[in-house]
């Protein structure tokens, strides 16, 4: 029989290579879709017969979206590869930098990735759907606070992880130099701001997009809802924490499900493989891998900002956790299913980073000279696990004796989402595509399915960010290119 | 002048890493008075455009992706002869040129386009985890410096005695 094929390869504003293939069947409906990227080659067999300590100095180096994390779990790792328990101030420390680090990544989704397919509208031409669209649409003044805020919080993350963009600092047992006084005195200062960005940043959530039934007509219907399972890391008060924690999984009706130590991971998380793809498809082992549904039967389970607070009892931060009680009561209710949702989700996170960011910055311990314990233990086995933006991530090290590496794992925050995204885009693409109609329009509106997902291949497949060119091809029912469209940022 | 050269690439991928040795090597050729300053950057976008704010010059040395046959080239171009590019378009936030565009709109100082200028090495294997480089990316590098202190209108001749 024949089909048609359309391919959206790869996908706009989102990082790494990502590649759709939509097949449509003669009447010009969706028949099935494939989601694929490719992968990079050879990042365990690069690591093995390295000390470990390297780790935190190596796995930033992945990707310069999110190396603050690699760090953060590497350093973590270590921690529990050497038996070794961080001075209080030490940890105090690293969230405070992996707090400064999260206000920069959810400022950047909001208004360069996602934000623009509210806030410019998401039938726009794709040439204004960027963040120059946005700065178009909210006015001047939002590029300078974005940029400003990035700025700002650049430079604390450079001064707690001791170079740009790279950090070194984190070491097993705590970190390599403590802050003085005039550095928390700029971090209290950056904090301070950021929670009022992060308030401004709600607001104009509330303006743009809840305030436009079409926008929130969007974001609850169908087209953009799944049932899924949804992960987190919780504090001692299932609250929110994007540093520590255990990690919580609650059901498609929001009731614990599990919650077990990062360590015991593989008890919990089985890996599916498909024959087209590269990266790997994370599942609950407990439910069993069901394919690509949704629902209660299916170990499909979902992990980002929206899966977070679903996951959670809620908000460790009074602002943040206003917020969320906004949003739940807004859209009816916990869970919320609504993937759209997750952008929200997101800028309720950047608020809670940013009084995180407040809390420790004016913590007394803050500037402890006491930031590292001496590993005496002769290391085997560390796992670390963080929240990383986009999703739990999880780094996994073996060694000998003398700490080199002989194993190295690592499940990364898109990984976890591989299924869903995978179950959005075929949900997403029946419900918009019919009759063989495919606009520029609607291709973005499938694109939009996973871009709340923020996904980032580059190191989901090992890979570094933004290596390819985006384009989407259409093919005909006998398999030939009948369209060739670009949606290109810029 | 004030000007900034950027060494620019991933030094556990291989040739990517060009870039980034053949700043060092620029740094160390550099007399120690000079004014130059001298960086290694591992990201695209606003982060790269970021670190060109209140220079007047930026020299951008960068692999680019070539077939196999045509690696250890070295071109030289401007930014504003970028049409697209692969790992300076950061798609978690804008590639090169937008974000000078975005830099630009929001008042801050960087560049003339024709100022942020780029020695390019075509490179292949720019996806395998590896610190080495292969052997063609290897023997380019000179000529990378020289083209490097050519834009510095330092005199190519006494760099290339000393880079060979």
């Amino acid at each position: 029989m024949t089909t048609q094929r359309i391919t959206i390869d790869p996908i706009t504003r989102l990082e790494g290579h990502g590649k759709i293939e939509i097949f449509l069947d003669e009447q010009g409906e969706v028949k099935n879709t494939y989601f694929q990227v490719p992968e990079l080659r050879g990042f365990e067999v690069f690591c093995l017969g390295r000390p470990a300590e390297e780790m935190p100095r190596i796995t930033n180096r992945i990707c310069g979206v999110c190396p603050e994390a690699h760090h953060m779990a590497a350093a973590k790792a270590l921690d529990d590869l050497y038996k070794v328990d961080p001075p209080s101030a030490a940890k105090k420390l690293r969230e405070l930098f992996y707090s400064a680090f999260y206000v920069t990544d959810h400022t950047t989704h909001f208004y360069a990735l996602g934000g623009p397919d509210f806030v410019v509208g998401p039938d726009a031409p794709a040439a204004e759907r960027n963040i120059l669209g946005v700065i178009a649409k909210v006015g001047k003044e939002a590029g300078l606070k974005v940029i400003n805020t990035r700025k700002h919080n650049h430079e604390v993350i450079k001064i707690i992880g001791g170079r740009a963009v790279h950090p070194v600092a984190g070491l097993p047992g705590g970190m390599s130099k403590a802050i003085n006084e005039e550095e928390r005195q700029f971090m209290e200062k950056v904090a301070r701001d950021n929670v009022e960005f992060g308030l401004w940043s709600l607001q104009i959530f509330r303006d743009i997009v809840l305030a436009n039934k079409a926008y929130v007509d969007l974001i609850v219907g169908d087209t953009y809802t799944q049932q899924t399972y949804y992960m987190g890391l919780v504090d001692q008060n299932n609250k929110v924490n994007f540093y520590d924690g255990m990690i919580r999984v609650v059901d498609p009706d929001g009731k614990e499900f599990a919650k077990y130590r990062a360590q015991d991971y593989t008890e919990h998380i089985a890996e599916h493989v498909e024959p087209y793809a590269y990266l790997k498809y994370p599942y609950l082992k407990k439910i069993g891998w069901k394919g690509f549904t949704d629902g209660k039967d299916s170990g499909m389970y979902a992990c980002t900002p929206l899966s977070r607070l679903n996951a959670a009892d809620g908000m460790a931060t009074p602002k943040a956790q206003e917020a969320y009680e906004e949003m739940f009561k807004t859209l009816g209710g916990k869970p919320v299913h609504h993937t759209l949702a997750t952008h929200w989700a997101r800028l309720i996170e950047l608020l809670y980073a940013a009084e995180r960011m407040l809390e420790l910055a004016t913590d007394e311990e803050i500037t402890s000279p006491n930031v590292r314990t001496i590993p005496t233990e002769t290391p085997t086995v560390g796992i670390g696990t963080v929240e990383a933006p986009r999703g739990t991530l999880t780094h996994h090290y073996e060694t000998d004796e003398n700490g080199i590496l002989t194993k190295v794992n690592l499940i990364v925050g898109t990984t976890n989402n591989f299924a869903p995204i995978t179950y959005t885009i075929k949900k997403a693409a029946s419900s918009l595509i019919h009759a063989g109609n495919v606009t520029d329009g609607i291709l973005n509106m499938v694109e939009m399915a996973f871009r709340s997902y923020d996904p980032c291949f580059s190191c989901a497949t090992h890979s570094l960010p933004g290596q390819m060119p985006l384009e989407v091809v259409i093919f005909g029912p006998d398999g030939t290119v009948v369209d060739h469209r670009e949606q290109y940022t810029t | 002048m004030k000007t900034l050269v950027i060494g620019l690439g991933n030094p556990i991928l291989s040739d990517d890493g060009i870039g980034i040795y053949t700043a060092r090597r620029v740094q160390e050729l550099l007399p120690e008075e000079s004014p130059i300053e001298v960086i290694e950057v591992s990201v695209g976008g606003i982060t790269l455009m970021e670190h060109m704010v209140g220079y007047e010059r930026v020299i951008i040395i960068d692999a680019m992706w070539a077939p196999a046959d045509q690696a250890g080239q070295v071109h030289v171009f401007d930014a504003s002869n970028l049409p697209e590019t692969l790992n300076t378009r950061s798609t978690h936030d804008a590639d090169l040129p937008t974000a000078l565009r975005i830099g630009r709109e929001l008042g801050a100082k960087l560049p003339e386009m024709h100022h942020v200028q780029i020695v390019a090495i075509t490179a292949n294997q720019v996806l395998d985890f590896c610190e080495e480089l292969t052997p063609a990316v290897q023997a380019a590098m000179p000529d990378a410096c020289t083209a490097v202190f050519r834009l510095l209108s330092i005199p190519a001749s006494s760099v290339e005695q000393e880079t060979k």
